[in-house]
């Protein structure tokens, strides 16, 4: 696979991998957009390492066992590790510290931290899934039934898919997706351009309703907030206005 | 700096990688228990300022490969989600869409040190460097195991795995 710039499968793992300089960034990324059986290599690899996350990042949040933590603490383990906390592991970290009485200051408010995770899988989830060209949707449109029923029971409340075709895009499906081990729904919507958007959805992880919140990175802009009993990010390559008009139908439909 | 707590901060990723693993969490749970008593026990050797999570992994590494050379303990096979198949009303399809299920197959028909490298890096982010301290490897041997590893996985999460097909 070397072109005339030189690279190789190496070359194209270490980038995956962040164990390139910055120098070597800029033109592996011109290589990149030259070469697109390269790119499809490196979508390999960054599905393998988002699935992992979905497939192992529960363990993040395990109890731990019980002589560790009493000899880690000196207090007998009590289970306190709570399993349905959803919060970033750094946030229970923080009640270890405490716990133990170390007091290690907060950074942020546990709803900030949880909030910057959530969207930080929703902008994930639309790195990897919204580029791939075979399977962008686990269940199509052409099953909206399955679709909806499958996707509301897991997350465990009604799933909308909001209309979003008078902005000329159209709800192509979804997949089920881990939002660091919560069940979360990723709704995918495509324009004539073959440009898409995604509706990342899943349990609330804060208990009041929310104004529209944004981040941008990558080249991806999102938009989150939370309506009622769920969370909802959408994220779009696009300016950020156009992004926004896209956000408030979604807002509206759903409340509406 | 109390060591303690810098263990305490890599406990949620010890549990993780010790569940990855193993695919078991009981001999996950048995893993890091083993690790921090080991560890907490030659915390003297550890040298202030050095990396505290390739030490631990280290230490966990190693209880690992003498776990499978002494017990022989093999992985167990992990049981497969068919929710969305049996809502369908069918078998998987070819076209099925990639799942995080195609993976742990996949992954579960990779060579133990192959598997180590791809987790260790795509799931514990940690640098070739790192690695190559907690495998004991130089980083050259890192980066062909990784490459080796993921291209396996690639053609068996494209491909299917045929041992696992011809049992279904």
């Amino acid at each position: 696979m070397t072109g005339e710039t030189g690279f190789t499968e190496t070359d194209l793992h270490a980038y995956a991998d962040g164990e390139l300089d910055r120098a070597t960034l800029a033109e592996i990324e011109r290589w990149l957009a030259e070469t697109p059986e390269a790119a499809a290599q490196l979508h390999a690899i960054k599905l393998q390492k988002y699935l992992m996350h979905d497939l192992y990042d529960d363990g993040l949040e395990a109890p731990w066992p019980e002589g560790a933590e009493e000899m880690l603490t000196g207090e007998p383990g009590r289970n306190w590790w709570p399993g349905w906390t959803r919060l970033a592991a750094s946030v229970l970290l923080l009640l270890a510290g405490g716990a133990a009485g170390w007091g290690i200051t907060q950074a942020g408010s546990p709803e900030q931290t949880a909030g910057r995770s959530f969207v930080q899988n929703a902008l994930y989830a639309h790195a990897v899934y919204s580029h791939d060209e075979q399977r962008p949707v686990e269940v199509s449109i052409d099953e909206e039934q399955l679709l909806v029923d499958w996707l509301s029971e897991r997350i465990g409340e009604k799933l909308m898919t909001p209309d979003l075709a008078s902005n000329g895009f159209k709800l192509i499906g979804g997949r089920l997706v881990s939002d660091t081990g919560m069940p979360a729904a990723q709704l995918m919507y495509e324009n004539v351009r073959a440009k898409r958007v995604t509706l990342y959805v899943r349990k609330a992880f804060e208990d009041k309703d929310s104004a529209f919140r944004f981040i941008s990175e990558d080249g991806m802009v999102a938009f989150y907030w939370t309506d009622g009993p769920l969370s909802y990010a959408l994220t779009g390559e696009m300016p950020r206005g156009d992004l926004l008009d896209l956000a408030q139908m979604v807002f509206n439909d759903i409340s509406s | 700096m109390d060591k303690r707590k810098d263990i305490i901060e890599q406990m949620p990723h010890l549990m993780r990688y010790a569940r990855a693993l193993t695919r078991d969490a009981v001999a996950a749970d048995d893993l890091v228990q083993d690790c921090v008593s080991r560890a907490l026990s030659r915390l003297h050797l550890f040298k202030a300022g050095t990396n505290m999570r390739a030490w631990l992994f280290t230490i966990l590494h190693n209880i690992h490969a003498q776990n499978m050379r002494t017990l022989g303990r093999r992985p167990r096979a992990v049981p497969l989600d068919h929710e969305l198949e049996e809502r369908r009303g069918a078998g998987p399809t070819q076209d099925a869409p990639l799942t995080a299920r195609d993976l742990q197959r996949a992954l579960d028909h990779l060579p133990d040190e192959q598997r180590e490298v791809v987790l260790l890096v795509g799931l514990e982010d940690m640098t070739y460097a790192e690695a190559a301290e907690v495998t004991g490897v130089p980083v050259g041997t890192i980066m062909s195991r990784l490459a080796r590893g993921r291209e396996r996985l690639r053609r068996m999460m494209a491909e299917g795995v045929p041992a696992l097909r011809s049992v279904k």
